[in-house]
């Protein structure tokens, strides 16, 4: 019963892992036969070509901070958010999860053209902050072409995109924590706030991680946002390692010659990265339970 | 039981004789297939398959389909059918015709078109074409180079356009309004400077202009590299690109090449950073800026969204005063190589097609419907109303010091592959404003002086 979901995820998910993988130790231009060149590759990018590692850290870093700051800023929005829902009464909270979902179901592309004029030269946004005189942020060829603000817009798109869905995970979990555990705090004099802190947030733990994971996963994958919007620009200030990546393999950035075997290379050096990571993460955290147990 | 038998044979004889014969070129019927990455050459490839085939008499499809290559899916879908065996019968190449010779997609076709070779002028022959040295050179410098077995001479596909990159084109109506002259092409860089100026006092960002820098090598390679080419001439240009310590980069003659690019950065309509190919097409269609900078590939791009040509005032790039050369020269090149694939069902039908299509009949129907220029030397016409004529004839040219965007310069290594892309993405510091003329030349410097070092 199980033999077609394992198919159809070795299919889908490992194969095309394995060959990623595989193809990274190739020379390949997508027309010829591939070339083994081992670890080539890598050492390519990671030694002998400065230029090429330079813009691989540049886009790392921003890939960093696209993670950090998304995810924050997920977390911060959608908390509160779905604790106002789940006071609202139930008709109200109806119109709300609808009104919420508008990002979720409209076409990508159209968001991200819309989201291109709003924060353009003659968008609201750049307009709002030339009437509060605040020229800073108010850069005449609009957010998206300041080497500056192109990345924080990217990052409010990004926040944008991934609040309706974090927002309906929290109210799910709020909609499932036990109400009498309010009304025995209300009963010891907890206040409000109080209850938030001492209950509700511990409880939205789990929903936490599953946000903080997504929005991580979201924050390094992310390509096709970029690419749409700002093509890694202006002077890769939003170049990401999947848009670096994508240009390698075919060739938008590698003097027209299609590099999949360094393009390959270069997103498994990241993967390989978070995993280890990962790792040293979860030892850090075995290590400190035990000494607390002890 | 034998009237049973009598009846199939019978049928599959009746059958057999009204099969349509395929791969006979003589009879001129079947199907053809054709791939191309360029949407606004389909109507023409459709009009050359049409005229071919009304002309045998015979039942010819010609089926053509266009995958867009700026998301990559061109080169995908081409990756893809290569490994499948399921390429068409005729395959356009996307870059450089060689890759795809290399990866044996086409059929060679020594002797096969000789005789169409005389359509086409012989320098557009030589160069782009058949084998030459200077190909066999390059790759022999790329440890990667995978036709590193074609000889010299061999010749695999023939080009379908004919141009050159570095021509302005501005909206005769918004540079009426401005009070410019819609009809005369500014003579000198100051004079278009002065103009692009006029045009923006009077129409604001309306009156500015457009390149598509969300492809940063397009300022790089379509207006800088010619710049420096007709600032410091063509011999210092190579000597520039191959300086490995990068310090010519800083000489005041170059630095006053960057300077006359950034004369145009105060009139980049806002969005210029953003504007692919297709975006930057319909923002100048849309009057949303005077003036497009482009190649004379970009017209059909320009009357595909609607331009209409009239309207249009097309000139090649102006020279600033003061540099080694008075006017800019382009030598042309060829693009949208054709070829029979590896995997064409038709191969003669293929072969017979493109002898007409590479020839005067052919290319007229497939300029009936294209903006673009054919590379097929084509009679000139009193009915030509084409904006691009004059401006080409005023342009096009030979010798030392004619501009050939197809030289490579720099270092050419594999470690230097994302250079031109680096080199381009800063010179989009001055118009982010992030860079001037001199700290550009500093890290022009830099880029190089690593670049070379990393290739020794």
């Amino acid at each position: 019963m199980l033999a077609p979901a394992i198919l159809i995820f070795l299919a889908v998910q490992v194969f095309p892992m394995a060959f990623s993988a595989g193809l990274s130790l190739f020379r390949w231009d997508g027309l010829s036969d591939p070339r083994f060149i081992g670890l080539d590759n890598y050492l390519g990018f990671l030694a002998d070509d400065s230029i090429l590692r330079g813009l691989f850290l540049q886009s790392l870093g921003n890939n960093i901070k696209l993670a950090i700051f998304v995810t924050l800023g997920v977390v911060v929005i959608s908390i509160p958010l779905a604790v106002a829902m789940n006071t609202v009464g139930k008709r109200t909270r109806g119109l709300v999860r609808t009104s919420l979902l508008l990002p979720m179901v409209t076409a990508g592309i159209a968001v991200f053209y819309a989201w291109t004029a709003l924060l353009g030269s003659d968008g609201p946004v750049v307009t709002l902050f030339k009437l509060l005189h605040i020229d800073l942020l108010a850069p005449n060829g609009g957010w998206l072409s300041d080497p500056v603000l192109a990345l924080p817009g990217l990052i409010a798109v990004m926040i944008w995109s991934g609040v309706p869905y974090a927002t309906l995970l929290y109210l799910s979990g709020l909609q499932s924590i036990d109400g009498t555990l309010y009304e025995a705090a209300a009963i010891d004099g907890a206040g409000p706030w109080r209850q938030l802190v001492s209950i509700t947030l511990p409880l939205l733990n789990p929903i936490t991680l599953i946000v903080v994971v997504l929005n991580l996963v979201y924050a390094m994958q992310s390509y096709e946002m970029i690419y749409l919007i700002t093509n890694g620009g202006p002077s890769y200030s939003t170049n990401t390692v999947g848009l670096l990546s994508y240009n390698l393999a075919f060739g938008t950035i590698g003097g027209g010659s299609a590099q999949f075997g360094t393009a390959a290379a270069v997103t498994w050096t990241v993967t390989v990265g978070m995993a280890l990571g990962y790792v040293s993460a979860r030892l850090v955290a075995h290590a400190r339970r035990e000494r607390s147990l002890r | 039981m034998l009237s049973i038998a009598a009846l199939v044979i019978g049928t599959g004889l009746v059958l057999a004789g009204c099969t349509t014969p395929t791969g006979n070129g003589a009879d001129a019927s079947g199907k053809l297939t054709i791939w191309t990455f360029k949407k606004e050459w389909v109507p023409g490839l459709e009009a050359a398959g049409a005229a071919y085939s009304e002309k045998n008499g015979g039942d010819v499809t010609v089926d053509v389909e266009y995958f867009d290559e700026a998301n990559g899916l061109y080169s995908s879908k081409v990756t893809a059918a290569a490994r499948g065996d399921e390429l068409p019968d005729l395959l356009t190449s996307y870059g450089s015709q060689w890759d795809y010779v290399g990866g044996n997609l086409y059929q060679q076709l020594n002797g096969k078109l000789d005789d169409t070779l005389a359509n086409f002028p012989s320098a557009l022959v030589d160069s782009f074409v058949k084998f030459n040295d200077s190909t066999q050179a390059t790759c022999a410098s790329n440890p990667d180079c995978t036709y590193g077995d074609v000889k010299i001479g061999d010749y695999y596909t023939l080009p379908q356009i004919s141009g050159a990159t570095g021509y302005f084109y501005a909206n005769k109506d918004q540079l009426e309004a401005a009070g410019v002259d819609p009809n005369v092409a500014p003579a000198s860089w100051e004079d278009l400077i002065a103009d692009v100026q006029k045009t923006h006092d009077a129409l604001g960002d309306a009156g500015g202009a457009v390149i598509p820098l969300k492809i940063p090598e397009t300022g790089w390679l379509w207006l800088l590299r010619p710049t420096l080419f007709t600032q410091i001439g063509a011999q210092a240009t190579a000597d520039l690109f191959a300086d490995k310590t990068g310090e010519s980069w800083k000489d005041p003659a170059v630095i006053r090449s960057l300077a006359i690019y950034d004369d145009l950065s105060p009139y980049w309509i806002p969005s210029v950073l953003q504007d692919g190919i297709e975006e930057a097409d319909q923002e100048f269609v849309s009057g949303q800026a005077t003036w497009y900078y482009g190649g004379t590939f970009s017209l059909a791009g320009l009357v595909q969204k609607g331009m209409d040509p009239s309207k249009l005032l097309v000139f090649p790039m102006p020279v600033a005063a003061g540099g080694e050369l008075s006017k800019l020269t382009l030598r042309p090149w060829a693009s949208g190589s054709i070829g029979i694939s590896k995997d064409a069902k038709n191969a003669d039908l293929a072969l017979d097609f493109l002898k007409f299509y590479m020839s005067e009949p052919g290319a007229q129907a497939f300029a009936s419907k294209v903006a673009d220029t054919p590379a097929v030397t084509l009679p000139a016409s009193d009915s030509d109303q084409s904006p691009l004529t004059p401006a080409t004839a005023a342009s096009f040219g030979d010798g030392e010091d004619a501009y050939d965007e197809f030289v490579s310069y720099g270092p050419t290594c594999d470690a230097a592959k994302t250079l031109n892309n680096q080199a381009s993405v800063a010179l989009t510091g001055l118009v982010t404003g992030e860079q001037t003329p001199e700290s550009l030349a500093g890290v022009l410097a830099d880029l190089y002086q690593k670049s070379w070092a990393a290739c020794e």
